[in-house]
């Protein structure tokens, strides 16, 4: 009998999927931009033109040419392939923050709400002080105590959202909770482990995927600023933020190129993701306006 | 609002910053490394005169003598020493307070005055208008302040030259000119969201049940707008721009190092990289303070905006 | 006897994804001064849409036509200006649910004299006194405490009665009741509904009262139309509407009321679901759920025309009065 009830779980998540495609035109756009830097990231050295580290000394700072399509940077290495490069850090890590933050999440809601009492009154509590922490300061928090590159930011953020994910399911999951089928469950000898992953998560499934598809830009953005910060990914490795950032002082001296072109990129991304995001949610929570 | 409500927000406020402050000690205290080592450097120091440091800087403290120590100096605004910057933590600190609180201020306002009136003029206003709104903010929440900056950078330092691209300046006038691009950066995408949600919440308003009471009783649209439909969306309103100002507190660090303004921001920044604990821990202790304080102020400035709130909070 | 308010052949159409659909169709009534009338029908009959209609207070994009006059004047051609002069001195409104329909975040005392103050100018404690003195009419005691509260400090009766006193406050001529006992529990019901009873008649204020409970209206009122998807299917006096009804419909009301039958005996339900204005056939809109229904019925949109001293749109309603008509086998939808 579990296995009917996860694969109705199932069933209803692959609905969810499966009406994405009538999200709208914007939204449409939104998944194709979104689609588009996901394969960057997968096969970027495939398609990069140039070595990302290659360096030309005679030829720095040049124009958007045939050869170089956006220019070259400071020390003549080609910002297309840089960017392309960059795709991956830049994607990867607000990948895990968000994996981390609704794994995170999920479990204190769903503990909150199955053990509920004092449980739950600890769980709410440490969430609030946990919101008393904006996520750049836990992140350059951890940078002083780990040393600066990915991981510690990366954690440190994911720590930051959990609170975010963990309010919403936690009420969501205390409403599923109350619904008779689950004291039915628990009469009829089933574990508390198993109604817990096979009936309250399925049932909370919606609800994790409009809110971490709304995090997902958040978090890229959040990211990105760590690593304009020269805290996050270190020098050669291309990553966003960091190319903004290196990029800048070239500005005043005329070349804004770099930074511009990686600005943009990060533009472009955060607000496909946002509008990716809000359209899942939409049609997820089956809200409109 | 009852003073139990407000004596209980306050208590909370006390206990958050009790425990977040414990947390910050605790972190650092237990972040891997030995500040000493990394204060001599590569110069061969002999254990004794490494206990010396130690004990001078109380690093050699058991944990919760330690964290007693800290807060109780920190309170008299004493914060210790940079081990790094070899100076007093409140010597750091003090001259860039000032700079740091003048570009979130700046920010704020901006925020307040452009969000609020965009998203009000949007939701009144259907048809063009409402589209341009919509679809200029949803571009400009997606608009982070390092982009930001590089782009007024770029368009103002080579081209148009009407602001100052770096520094924070002397005096306050030429401080306002220098901050004006910053305060710009950090704000820009904020307004677009405190512009998004305001839109949000005058429309919800706007179809509120009491909205057509007081159409029913041939009150002039523009009373029923004022004293009925804004005036019930400023809950709402109020409590998505506070708690957007206290994110300032965190966003100022990318503007200051945009824009090479030399305030707290920047500090904490060049602080974290070299792993000056002492200096992390003040500054992190501040801003969460702040971060704090603005929120509970915003919690009682939303139960003074609808009563039912504090009764519900109460009960 | 001139009507004090006049629907003639009103239609009402409302924009509903992109088409227009009615939502009443040619709806004639006449309101007397100091008279109430009451509107009675299940939810989608188009009651409230006409109490509505009344005020000018559709939704935009919503299309009405016909003649719809107040003492004489064309409310249809009133501007701005005009309109808010009429809802703020001539017409007062009373919504089902006042715990919606009064701003939470103000007080009573704001609620009470927004209008007096600035549509009509009266000085705010003026305004304030006369409020006061309006509550102790409507039977709520410590007035001046109340009038510095908020709406949750009140219960769902007490906020009702403030509702009453804030449309009597006005000093209109006509007050539109749009249900407004059906959202309080039962004790409080009566309560309100005597109260706005008293007071109506005291002032001498006609009413449109708004119901889906024929007994109700039939208590407070002194002529009764019952609506049918967007029609009104009978008209006449309240007192006698009860014994004598003649259109199969209103039978079929009074005979689903829950204590119209003997004890025992099951509850005569009326078969198939109530229509929306714009679901209604092109004959008779009760056709298909009338136990007496005949071909013309199907094809023939039957006139509302006197009868027996009162107004039914029925044309076998003279065969039902003699009980000549078989009773068939009702078609369900």
């Amino acid at each position: 009998m579990s296995a009917l009830q996860v694969g109705l779980g199932v069933g209803r998540s692959r609905r969810v999927v499966g009406r994405l495609a009538d999200l709208g035109p914007v939204t449409v756009v939104a998944a194709g931009v979104v689609a588009m830097l996901i394969l960057v990231a997968l096969f970027g050295p495939l398609i990069a033109p140039h070595d990302p580290t290659a360096v030309d000394p005679l030829n720095v700072y040049a124009g958007s040419s045939s050869t170089h399509l956006l220019g070259t940077d400071d020390t003549g290495r080609d910002i297309l392939s840089r960017l392309i490069y960059g795709a991956r850090p830049s994607l990867v890590g607000p990948a895990f923050i968000v994996a981390i933050a609704v794994t995170l999440g999920s479990g204190l809601a769903l503990a909150a709400a199955w053990f509920g009492g004092w449980v739950d009154a600890v769980i709410s509590r440490a969430l609030d002080i946990l919101f008393a922490f904006p996520g750049l300061i836990l992140a350059i928090g951890a940078v002083a105590m780990f040393g600066p590159g990915l991981v510690a930011p990366v954690i440190a953020l994911a720590i930051s959202y959990t609170p975010y994910f963990a309010r919403v399911l936690r009420s969501a999951a205390v409403r599923e909770r109350r619904l008779p089928y689950v004291d039915t469950a628990w009469v009829q000898g089933v574990s508390a482990r198993k109604i817990c992953f096979a009936h309250l998560l399925p049932n909370l499934l919606p609800l994790m995927l409009a809110q971490a598809s709304v995090a997902f830009g958040y978090a890229l953005l959040d990211l990105a600023a760590v690593s304009f910060l020269g805290l996050g990914v270190q020098p050669p490795t291309s990553e966003w933020g960091l190319m903004v950032a290196n990029g800048q002082p070239a500005i005043v001296a005329g070349h804004p190129q770099q930074a511009l072109y990686a600005g943009m990129t990060v533009l472009v991304a955060v607000v496909a993701f946002n509008v990716l995001g809000e359209g899942i949610s939409r049609r997820v929570l089956g809200k409109t306006s | 609002m009852s003073s139990r409500f407000v004596l209980g927000r306050v208590a909370a406020l006390a206990a958050t910053l009790l425990v977040a402050s414990f947390v910050i000690y605790v972190a650092l205290y237990l972040a891997p490394g030995d500040p000493v080592t990394s204060l001599i450097g590569g110069t061969h120091a002999s254990p004794s005169l490494v206990a010396q440091i130690r004990h001078e800087h109380h690093l050699d403290d058991p944990l919760f003598v330690g964290y007693a120590r800290w807060l109780t100096s920190a309170l008299h605004g004493d914060f210790g020493q940079s081990l790094v910057f070899r100076d007093g933590v409140g010597q750091l600190i003090g001259p860039r307070v000032g700079t740091t609180l003048l570009l979130v201020a700046y920010a704020a306002v901006l925020i307040l005055v452009t969000g609020i009136g965009l998203g009000i003029l949007a939701a009144l206003r259907a048809g063009r208008l409402e589209t341009t709104i919509v679809v200029g903010t949803t571009v400009a929440m997606g608009a982070p302040t390092f982009v930001m900056a590089i782009i007024l950078i770029a368009l103002f330092a080579n081209n148009l030259g009407w602001f100052p691209v770096f520094g924070a300046g002397e005096g306050f006038g030429d401080r306002i000119w220098h901050l004006t691009l910053p305060a710009i950066a950090l704000a820009f995408s904020y307004v677009a969201y405190v512009s998004q949600v305001t839109r949000a919440a005058v429309r919800e308003e706007l179809r509120g049940e009491y909205v057509e009471t007081a159409r029913s009783r041939g009150l002039p649209e523009r009373f029923v707008v004022r004293r009925h439909v804004l005036r019930n969306a400023m809950g709402p309103i109020a409590n998505v721009s506070g708690l957007t100002v206290a994110g300032l507190i965190a966003g100022t660090v990318v503007a200051e190092r945009a824009f090479g303004i030399n305030g707290l921001g920047s500090l904490l920044v060049d602080a974290a990289a070299r792993k000056d604990l002492a200096v992390v821990q003040a500054i992190a202790l501040m801003m969460v303070a702040a971060f704090v304080v603005i929120n509970t102020l915003v919690d009682l400035l939303s139960a003074a905006l609808d009563p039912r709130l504090a009764q519900k909070a109460v009960a | 006897m001139s009507a004090l308010l006049e629907l003639e052949r009103l239609r009402v159409e409302l924009p509903v994804e992109g088409a227009m659909r009615p939502v009443i169709h040619e709806l004639s009534l006449e309101i007397a001064p100091g008279e109430a009338v009451g509107l009675v029908g299940e939810s989608g009959s188009g009651k409230s849409t006409t109490a509505r209609s009344v005020m000018r207070l559709l939704p935009s994009g919503a299309d009405i036509s016909g003649g719809l006059r107040f003492d004489g004047v064309d409310l249809l051609g009133l501007d701005r200006r005009g309109l808010r002069e009429f809802r703020a001195r001539e017409v007062s409104m009373i919504f089902q649910d006042p715990r919606a329909h009064i701003n939470p975040v103000r007080t009573i005392g704001d609620f009470l004299v927004e209008v007096l103050t600035t549509v009509r100018g009266e000085r705010r404690e003026a305004a304030l006194a006369r409020a006061e003195e309006m509550l102790r009419d409507v039977g709520i005691t410590d007035a001046s405490r109340r009038l510095r509260q908020h709406p949750h400090e009140l219960s769902g009766g007490l906020l009702q009665r403030v509702m009453i006193a804030a449309a009597l406050l006005a000093e209109p001529r006509l007050i539109l009741a749009d249900e407004p006992s059906t959202a309080l529990d039962v004790t409080t019901q009566e309560e309100v509904m005597a109260i706005l009873d008293e007071q109506r008649r005291e002032r001498n204020v006609a009413m449109m009262f708004i119901t889906h409970d024929l007994d109700l209206a039939a208590a407070v009122c002194d002529r009764i139309a019952v609506m049918y998807a967007g029609f009104i299917v009978e008209e006449g006096a309240a007192s006698t509407l009860h014994a004598e009804a003649r259109h199969p419909y209103t039978r079929a009301l009074i005979a689903a009321r829950p204590d119209s039958g003997a004890r025992g005996e099951p509850l005569r339900a009326i078969p198939g679901r109530p229509l929306s204005a714009f679901e209604a056939p092109e004959g008779c809109a009760f056709a298909t759920r009338c136990p007496h229904v005949g071909d013309v019925c199907r094809t023939t949109r039957p006139p509302l025309r006197e009868f027996d001293g009162g107004l039914v749109a029925c044309v076998r309603a003279a065969e039902i009065r003699e009980g000549a008509a078989p009773a068939q086998a009702a078609n369900g939808v």
